[in-house]
């Protein structure tokens, strides 16, 4: 419930702050009106023409909608949308909350803009930070909540409150500049492997602001991280849609470059159980992974 | 929730008390446990000793640690005094039995030597009394050059399975992350994607719903029946690229998501879930089963792909990896 209501309060900063920015900006041109071209979209919609269904088909390529007038609702598992066209016919719109139906592109779409927005401010914003450490003789960990039960939403200051920034302590560091953009920070870009669709990935260098410019609206997502030694996982989950992303940085040491792996576009609900309990059944079927000579008894 | 936390609150207060007014013993000896007692390791081991006795004692005289003659490099000592002017602290722990860890060059801390989980009571400038869990560096000549109050004991010591290790978390999301791809390319009926994950010989096991007529006492009934067949990668392509060109478009949803690892080939993961498939002129739902292999993190490919019907497979039917059989 208290995830409901944050995510309303984020959506109506979202789309505040997205119209007072940029005028032309238009959910309806730029996400509905797209999406309604396609029928894998309209094979997951429930319709309604003042009040009463109607096929969602009889939607197709429709385009005459009242771009001020209309509001959206959006839940943990579903996004309606009620418009007026400009006959002044009220639709409703219903589908399942999926990044894919709500940007009215997929995975590998998305994926495409993505890398290319932070590869952009990448180019307008490396450079490297001046040096500026705070004292890490003490760590205090300042978690905020947990997730999974190893995630948290946390940050870490010394003994004298203030924020970890030391080369002693990175991952502790990262943690902080994602949580506090505005803080200045030692820390300046890291090589990264961006994974994309098709087993592919493309190795990037990412400024810590240029992958904040890749998340609209930074300050509404959610920052979860885990550290285990040198390995420094982080979530950055989106305020009212179903997925995050994954930042996973691995060998951490002073003196190297930073280097990471990026995961963009993860589902985060509909998994039931990500530690399934493995059980020995009757073990009927063969399979070779080597050879992979597979045989059926 | 506060009624709950109460007593555990009184009962660490009660205890941090107790240590508090007991410590007067002072002297706190640290025996590392994975130590082949080594020249270097007995002198750490000592200078831990002695620089801990030194912080009992003026914690106890109420005064500032003396540090000059003990093994702490000059920095070392500025940053442990640094600390206690704003938070004294003690040990009241009796023996300490903890792993000496060495630490390389290239890790964050440079060469030299650790030693984590050293239990500390600490009086904070506001009177607060907590105990906290402190991590002491040596260099390379075994003089402390660091201590610092570590992040909570459960987060280093996490390895408790795999529910509890960010390594095998982010393994997990990687396997998501594949199945969206694995979903992605169904509905942008991308063939060579699907030609590129499934391994060569993979193994296609299909279910199909049959009626079979059984005469009984009263008369002839219907029953159903899922039956399985096996198809080869090449047979399963050839039908999906039918599908593909006689269908304007696909739409493929997953939920229902479990993964499990194979207790033998750790790189090796089962995932079951619940497929929905709608396309222009079919829909149908069903369990399916893939059996994943990560042993090339950089290109996982499906062994195993199995579809049994929704509605007429009982639960306890349905395939998963313990099913399977690997031979490597």
């Amino acid at each position: 419930m208290k995830r409901f209501f944050l995510s309303v309060l984020c959506l109506i900063l979202f789309f505040q702050i997205g119209r007072s920015q940029n005028n032309e900006k238009n959910l309806i041109k730029e996400n509905l009106i797209p999406s309604l071209t396609s029928d894998r979209f309209l094979s997951n919609l429930i319709v309604k023409k003042n009040g009463k269904p109607i096929p969602p088909k009889d939607l197709k390529d429709k385009t005459n909608w009242d771009e001020k007038g209309f509001s959206i609702e959006i839940k943990k598992d579903s996004i309606k949308w009620a418009l007026i066209d400009t006959d002044g016919v009220l639709f409703q719109i219903l589908y399942p909350n999926e990044y894919s139906l709500f940007y009215g592109k997929d995975k590998k779409e998305l994926q495409e803009e993505l890398i290319e927005k932070i590869k952009f401010t990448t180019s307008e914003t490396l450079q490297i930070d001046s040096i500026f450490y705070t004292p890490a003789d003490s760590v205090i960990t300042k978690t905020l909540q947990t997730k999974y039960g190893i995630l948290k939403n946390q940050f870490f200051e010394n003994q004298l409150g203030e924020r970890i920034s030391s080369d002693k302590l990175i991952p502790e560091s990262i943690v902080n500049s994602l949580m506090f953009p505005n803080e200045r920070t030692f820390l300046s870009f890291f090589s990264l492997a961006f994974h994309k669709y098709g087993n592919q990935s493309e190795e990037i260098k990412v400024s810590f602001n240029s992958l904040r410019e890749g998340l609209p609206q930074y300050e509404t997502w959610s920052i979860w991280s885990a550290i285990q030694g040198d390995y420094l996982l982080v979530l950055f989950e989106h305020p009212f849609l179903n997925f995050h992303h994954m930042l996973i940085l691995n060998n951490i040491a002073r003196g190297n470059v930073l280097k990471g792996d990026f995961y963009s576009f993860i589902p985060n609900s509909n998994f039931e159980e990500l530690f399934a309990t493995y059980k020995s059944n009757k073990g009927l079927i063969e399979v070779n992974i080597k050879n992979q000579e597979n045989q059926l008894d | 929730m506060t009624r709950s936390y109460t007593p555990r609150i009184i009962l660490t207060q009660l205890f941090l008390f107790f240590s508090f007014i007991s410590f007067g013993q002072s002297q706190t000896k640290v025996l590392f446990s994975n130590s082949d007692k080594g020249q270097m390791e007995l002198q750490i081991e000592q200078s831990l000793n002695n620089v801990l006795l030194e912080f009992n004692s003026a914690f106890k005289a109420s005064r500032t640690p003396k540090l000059q003659n003990q093994k702490v490099t000059p920095e070392g000592a500025a940053r442990i005094l640094k600390i206690w002017e704003n938070a004294s602290f003690f040990s009241s722990e009796t023996l300490i039995n903890e792993n000496l860890l060495q630490t390389t060059e290239e890790s964050t801390f440079g060469k030299g030597y650790q030693v984590r989980n050293i239990k500390l009571t600490v009086k904070g400038k506001d009177g607060t009394i907590r105990s906290k869990n402190a991590v002491i560096n040596f260099n390379s000549s075994g003089l402390i050059e660091e201590l610092y109050f570590g992040i909570e004991l459960q987060d280093y010591n996490a390895v408790k399975g795999d529910k509890q290790n960010p390594i095998e978390f982010g393994r997990r999301q990687v396997i998501l992350d594949v199945i969206e791809n694995f979903k992605t390319a169904y509905n942008r009926k991308d063939y060579d994607f699907i030609n590129n994950i499934f391994s060569d010989n993979a193994l296609i096991i299909v279910g199909k719903t049959i009626k079979q007529a059984q005469l009984s006492d009263f008369g002839r009934l219907d029953q159903k029946k899922v039956e399985l067949t096996v198809k080869t990668k090449q047979q399963y392509l050839e039908t999906l690229q039918k599908v593909f060109a006689t269908n304007s478009f696909i739409d493929v949803d997953f939920e229902k998501i479990n993964i499990m690892k194979h207790p033998k080939y750790p790189q090796v993961y089962g995932v079951n879930l619940k497929q929905s498939w709608t396309s222009s002129n079919y829909s149908d739902q069903g369990y399916l089963f893939l059996m994943i292999d990560f042993r090339d993190e950089k290109k996982p490919v499906i062994h195993v792909r199995s579809w049994q019907p929704f509605k007429d497979t009982p639960s306890e039917e349905v395939i998963e990896l313990g099913d399977f059989k690997i031979n490597n």
